[in-house]
């Protein structure tokens, strides 16, 4: 962002932005810093322009968020049916519902009477049709809002520009927005200004200037990742029997805000949805600010000649406190312990570029260079906090704090924690050194040299290298090429670079030690356990920069007029020495650390068409493009060649559905193939052994057909295979543009293909009382009513905790990203001195999504722990469909 | 030209000022390998965390429970619920890695012992001792109860698994290929050896009650009683290769004769002896006075009283002069605040299933004996 190395650009209101800059190949993204291993992302925010007049700019949308596609998790009625059908065949009774529903135990020992009242008042509304609860309809906020205010105001004298602005966004949560007051705002203030000093009559000598942004955010979240922090999910198999909300909850004192307590009966790790949503969020405050920024300074003592400083600070600061509330709703979801926490951080890091760059031409001999010192230190990066229970003011998270809580009775009653991560130092220092060439615009030649040093290896592996090159031939330019109306500029590209990445904690490559409770108990004193340490991870010395090294081959080309652009690439990428956490080894001792776990090939082209006429008054303009990747891991650095990825992910008890592996895409998913389900009986008594006995004793109809790879007899981990990747193998994107008189419209759109998501909502095995979505429906009862999903059973089986292709669905899809249509006043305003320029327009963003996927949405990024898995659709938060109506008007 | 020099030369010196070096750091996050290992305190909970490793989180991988579960004496028991119990005593093993925690564990504990080893050695103690003297004692006792609890570790593994990966100091590699029984055996022997010759010779009676549940050099005698036994008894009933003697790593091996003596050292100079009463040495032997009343009516009647849980001078019981090496438990309760691996769980298991009845409580019931068994003894 304007020259700092930042990890994200949250903290920018889109308005802020002049440009971004996307540097795929490794020869140009080279220069711009130490982390480029991943390509950089150059982002200009709003610059002035000299000589111009003030230019005030104000743009405003508000606009609607739903959910684009939800899912429909079963009614009661429904719930009921399918659950009694898992029991009837595992050959058991079905269910007595009535005898369930007004059993809670819990509730009627601590409330008596409101027990039997909760579950006769369940029975007796559905008797009376009652379908049950959506807990997903319950949870969700329709239409929640969205806004944006940003003003930017820009202009620029003879030896001054300046640039500054404003903005207030605002965005309510499409989940629990309306109970927990889920949210994101942030308010956004940029100032940038560059002026020159001193100048003579051929060229400025002393520049300086500032960019500055300062950010303030409140983000009011609500869970969503793993099966066990989920708002979403938990929704989604949440027993449709019991009510939301309940008076008696209120009038017994049971809950202040009449959360239906749990249904013990049914299940006891049933928690009202809503309920832990609150409790789990509502009482969370936090405030975030950002400034990021830099000084800097230009001296061109002779012409050409330009010697350049800058001075970047990239700091974070703000607070917390959190109220923790008292709540009963059922044995295993009940606090008697309140308190309050409060939490302060601030942290900053400092960037210091200094570069002398010269460029000059010699007749038809352009040649430039560059040589640049670039030193990031770690400067603070601090928290502390503290947590007290036992509220002076119970139940009111207007008062929490710390001063407001009781005298402690114990030790435990009080927590504090204080660090500065920083405060050991550290960082990042860069040597780089650039000489470019170009012959008449004809031959273009560049070479980059970097040196990167940092503290997060061990000092003898601080130092990685990395060389680049380009070269380009713009055939156009040749004397004998001539003019031509058809080809208007075609130019060859080759590149080749390394970047590095260094992403890791400090100190990785030795081990913390870590203080652990309960520890041992030696000496008398049972109950207390020893002050007790070990090594926390496995030592790695030898860990060091992760390599990529990039080879692109392309071309450029302007054709009619330049109305139609071309772009391609081929390219090869591959990571060398891939920073990874790999699971350890069953003798390793101690916790994972970073290895430096293998290489990874990326190969691909990318093609893409632009083309922009205009036709009187007509103006239209359309871009396509299409990506093609293939990803493939070529080494791992242990033994098996693989690295596992994490268990219980799908469902508890499931064992892992990624994996890296030699030959294959990264975070391929991998398990039983299955070849349909067992049908009738004479297919059960076909699904054999090789030497004829059955694969399971208690193999029925219904039951999914595994495939025994190696025909060994048995079903085992011998016998799981590829069974998809998350990766697509095919992107493209499109942009249509068209303009009359006036009135505009644009759309995007971006579609992937090749890819696969694998999708769990529920655990089988320790929460057989999960609620199930409408796609039950399609499971097998009965012979030739599924080929995919077996039959239900009333506890988990082999069928569901086997990771097999039956959880895998094909996750192609085209989306309608933006839609836009507006109208420009433009020359009506003529007469209006006061008002430049004035637009307004109506969006929708994900207007459409063409998939087969029936999940919420097939773009699935999630992939638990392990930081390179992805595609496991747990039911995640969904995406909206947001209507807007904007306006923008220049002063 | 020259003026262009000139400013390069500038730019060159800034950047050669800027020279020094940026990237040192220093941790300051807490301890790390480097400042840990420096201090007896610093000992006392690397100490614990050698130990702490003898808790497993998987039921099954609790030794006790699994050698019970598996043998031929004890049924699988327990609910509907405990089919796992089931399998494993019917050596039924669906679920993967059912005996995983015992395993990691184990090397877990041998990883912190090892770093225990090699750390101390070069650890300086003098400061914190009155005399040399009592410094190296210290060393010794932390050195020689490091390999005793390597051995601890490796006994445990090669009891459940055979020969296993060998993996002796820090660094090194964790992919060691297994081990052979004997090469494993050896190993253990070599280091029970070494730590009965490293401990200082302090009598059992001289333990302070705050070090209660370390091991000493006469619990490492004891245990190479147990690993002779162990091994010998394999090879000739088992492996059908008859010894009487017990390898030793580095060359050589130890005879009967050899064990013996160190088992006759034991028991002439420790100061364990046996308990007066055997009945004693079970809690329901108390005669709880604190309570104000006598809540066990036949302790008072059969004159018994508890010797306690080890050491001769504890809180609660008379001094217990038998046990020598005892696995320290905390309390449980149900809100598992302390976690209930670390609660006796042989009991929590075992204990009779829907029935409390002084002294014991109620349990899960798992373990029931087989019944021919009882019927055999009977």
């Amino acid at each position: 962002m304007d020259g700092i190395a930042v990890g994200n650009i949250d903290y920018l209101n889109a308005s802020d932005i002049e440009s971004i800059n996307v540097l795929k190949d490794a020869a140009s993204a080279a220069i711009y810093g130490s982390r480029a291993a991943n390509g950089v992302v150059l982002v200009t925010t709003v610059k002035g322009r000299k000589d111009t007049a003030a230019k005030i700019s104000y743009d405003y949308f508000y606009g609607f968020q739903n959910i684009y596609k939800n899912l429909d998790p079963l009614n009661a009625q429904e719930y009921m049916y399918i659950m009694d059908e898992g029991r009837v065949n595992d050959g058991l009774a079905p269910n007595n519902w009535q005898a369930i529903i007004k059993n809670n135990p819990w509730l009627e020992s601590n409330y008596p009477g409101a027990g039997t009242q909760l579950g006769e008042e369940i029975w007796t509304s559905m008797q009376n049709g009652w379908e049950g609860t959506n807990w997903i309809d319950e949870m969700t906020n329709e239409d929640a809002p969205v806004q944006n205010h940003a003003i930017n105001i820009t202009g620029g004298s003879e030896d001054i520009i300046y640039s500054m602005g404003a903005s207030f966004y605002d965005q309510k949560g499409m989940i629990g927005g309306d109970i927990t007051d889920a949210g994101y705002k942030r308010f956004t203030a940029r100032l940038n200004t560059q002026m020159v000093l001193k100048k003579n009559a051929n060229h400025a000598i002393l520049t300086v200037g500032e960019n500055f942004t300062y950010t303030n955010t409140e983000n009011r979240a609500v869970a969503t990742g793993n099966i066990y922090w989920n708002d979403l999910h938990n929704a989604l198999v949440q027993n449709p029997f019991q009510f939301a909300y309940w008076q008696p909850s209120i009038d017994r004192n049971i809950n202040e805000f009449g959360f239906t307590p749990t249904l013990d009966g049914l299940a006891t790790g049933q928690t009202n949805p809503l309920a832990v949503m609150y409790y789990r969020h509502n009482y969370n405050y936090g405030k975030g600010n950002n400034i990021v920024g830099n000084v800097f300074a230009e001296l061109e003592p002779m012409k050409d000649l330009r010697l350049r400083s800058s001075f970047g600070v990239d700091s974070w600061f703000g607070n917390g406190r959190s109220m923790n509330p008292t709540y009963h709703l059922g044995v295993l979801y009940q606090d008697d312990v309140d308190g309050a926490q409060q939490n302060q951080y601030f942290g900053n890091n400092w960037t210091w570029t200094t570069t002398l760059a010269y460029d000059r031409q010699f007749g038809d001999h352009k040649v430039g260079a560059l040589i640049g010192y670039e030193l990031l230190q770690n400067q603070i990066n601090t928290e502390v906090g503290g947590s007290r229970n036992g509220l002076l003011f119970p139940g009111d998270p207007k008062y929490a704090y710390i001063n407001n809580t009781k005298n402690p009775e114990s030790i435990s009653d009080i927590n504090t924690w204080g660090a500065d991560w920083a405060a050991g130092g550290g960082g990042l220092e860069s040597f780089i050194a650039r000489a470019q060439y170009d012959y008449k615009e004809k031959y273009l030649l560049s070479a980059t040299f970097r040196a990167d040093g940092s503290s997060n290896f061990a000092e003898d592996n601080r130092w990685g290298y990395f060389p680049s090159v380009a070269a380009g031939w713009v055939i156009t330019n040749e004397d004998f090429y001539g003019s031509n109306n058809t080809l208007n500029f075609l130019k060859f590209r080759a590149s080749w670079g390394q970047n590095g990445n260094q992403s890791i904690p400090n100190f990785i490559y030795s081990s913390q030690i870590a203080y652990v409770f309960p520890g041992y108990f030696f000496g008398d004193t049972k109950p207390v356990s020893g002050t007790t340490a070990y090594p926390a991870t496995v030592t790695n010395p030898d860990v060091t920069w992760e390599t990529s090294e990039q080879l692109n081959i392309g071309f450029d080309a302007r054709m009619f007029q330049s109305k139609l652009g071309i772009t391609f690439d081929w390219y090869q990428k591959t990571t060398k020495d891939w920073l990874v956490q790999a699971p350890i080894l069953g003798t390793s001792g101690a916790g994972a650390p970073f290895v430096n776990g293998g290489d990874i090939e990326n190969t691909g082209v990318e093609l893409m068409l632009n083309w922009n006429d205009v036709a009187g008054d007509f103006k239209y303009g359309i871009s396509l493009s299409g990506a093609y990747n293939q990803n493939e891991v070529t080494r791992i650095d242990n033994t098996d060649g693989i690295i596992q990825g994490p268990s219980h992910v799908l469902s508890q008890g499931t064992a892992s559905v990624s994996r890296v592996e030699v030959g294959q895409p990264i975070g391929f998913f991998y398990g039983f193939e299955t070849d349909g389900i067992l049908q009738n009986q004479e297919e059960v008594n076909a699904y054999v052994r090789p030497n004829g006995t059955p694969y399971f004793s208690d193999q029925r109809p219904g039951d999914v057909r595994f495939v025994d790879q190696n025909q060994d007899g048995l079903i085992d981990e011998e016998d799981k295979v590829y069974l998809g990747d998350p990766n697509p193998d095919f992107e493209v994107g499109a942009q249509l543009y068209f303009e009359f008189k006036g009135v505009y419209a644009n759309a995007t759109l971006a579609g992937k293909y090749g890819m696969q998501v694998m999708q769990s909502y529920r655990s089988f095995s320790d929460n057989p009382a999960q609620n199930y979505t409408s796609d039950v429906f399609n499971r097998w009862h009965g012979e030739g009513t599924s080929t995919k999903m077996p039959r239900l059973g009333s506890v988990s089986n082999r069928n569901s905790q086997f990771i097999s292709d039956i959880y895998m669905h094909d996750a192609d899809y085209l989306r309608i990203n933006n839609v836009t249509l507006g109208y420009n006043f433009g020359e009506m305003l003529a007469h209006i001195e006061a008002i430049s320029n004035l637009k307004v327009y109506v969006a929708i963003n994900n207007a459409y999504t063409f998939t087969d996927y029936d999940g919420m949405d097939p773009e699935v990024r999630f992939g638990h722990d392990a930081s390179w898995a992805s595609g496991i659709d747990l039911g995640l938060y969904p995406q909206a469909r947001t209507v807007m109506f904007g306006i923008s008007v220049d002063f | 030209m020259k003026k262009l020099l000139f400013y390069t030369s500038i730019a060159a010196m800034l950047i050669a000022i800027s020279c020094q070096d940026y990237l040192d750091t220093e941790n300051l996050y807490g301890k790390s390998l480097d400042s840990f290992y420096k201090t007896p305190q610093d000992i006392e909970e690397a100490m614990a965390g050698v130990y702490n490793a003898i808790y497993t989180a998987n039921i099954h991988s609790e030794e006790q429970l699994a050698a019970n579960l598996l043998d031929d004496m004890m049924l699988g028991g327990g609910g509907p619920d405990d089919k796992s119990a089931k399998n494993v005593d019917n050596f039924q093993d669906p679920d993967e890695d059912t005996y995983r925690d015992l395993w990691v564990q184990s090397y877990n504990g041998i990883a912190r012992a090892n770093a225990i080893i090699e750390k101390t050695a070069d650890a300086d103690f003098s400061t914190y001792f009155d005399s040399p003297e009592e410094a190296k004692a210290y060393k010794d006792q932390a050195i020689g109860e490091a390999l005793f609890m390597r051995a601890f570790f490796y006994f445990r593994l090669a009891k459940f698994f055979g020969g296993v990966p060998l993996i002796l100091a820090i660094d090194d590699p964790k992919n060691a290929a297994r081990a052979t029984y004997d090469e494993t055996f050896a190993q253990i022997a070599a280091d029970l050896k070494l730590a009965i010759e490293t401990m200082p010779n302090t009598k059992f009676t001289d333990v302070p009650t705050s070090q209660y549940g370390h091991a000493n050099k006469w619990v490492a005698q004891a245990y190479l009683g147990r690993v002779f036994l162990f091994y010998t008894g394999y090879k000739t009933n088992m492996a059908g290769e008859g010894t009487s003697e017990l390898p030793v790593a580095g060359g050589g091996s130890l005879s009967k004769t050899d064990v013996a003596a160190y088992l006759q050292d034991c028991i002439s100079n420790s100061g364990h002896r046996l308990a007066t009463d055997f009945r004693n040495l079970w809690p329901y032997s108390y005669v709880n006075q604190s309570a104000g009343s006598i809540v066990l009516p036949w302790a008072e009647a059969e004159g018994l009283a508890w010797v306690g849980q080890d050491g001769h001078s504890p809180t609660f019981g008379t001094g217990n002069y038998e046990s020598m090496f005892v696995q320290r438990f905390s309390f449980g309760d149900w809100q598992w605040s302390n976690g209930n691996i670390y609660t006796n769980r042989l009991c929590l298991f075992t204990a009779i299933r829907d029935n409390s009845m002084v002294p014991f409580a109620q349990g899960w019931g798992w373990c029931t004996v087989k019944p021919d068994n009882l019927v055999k003894l009977g």
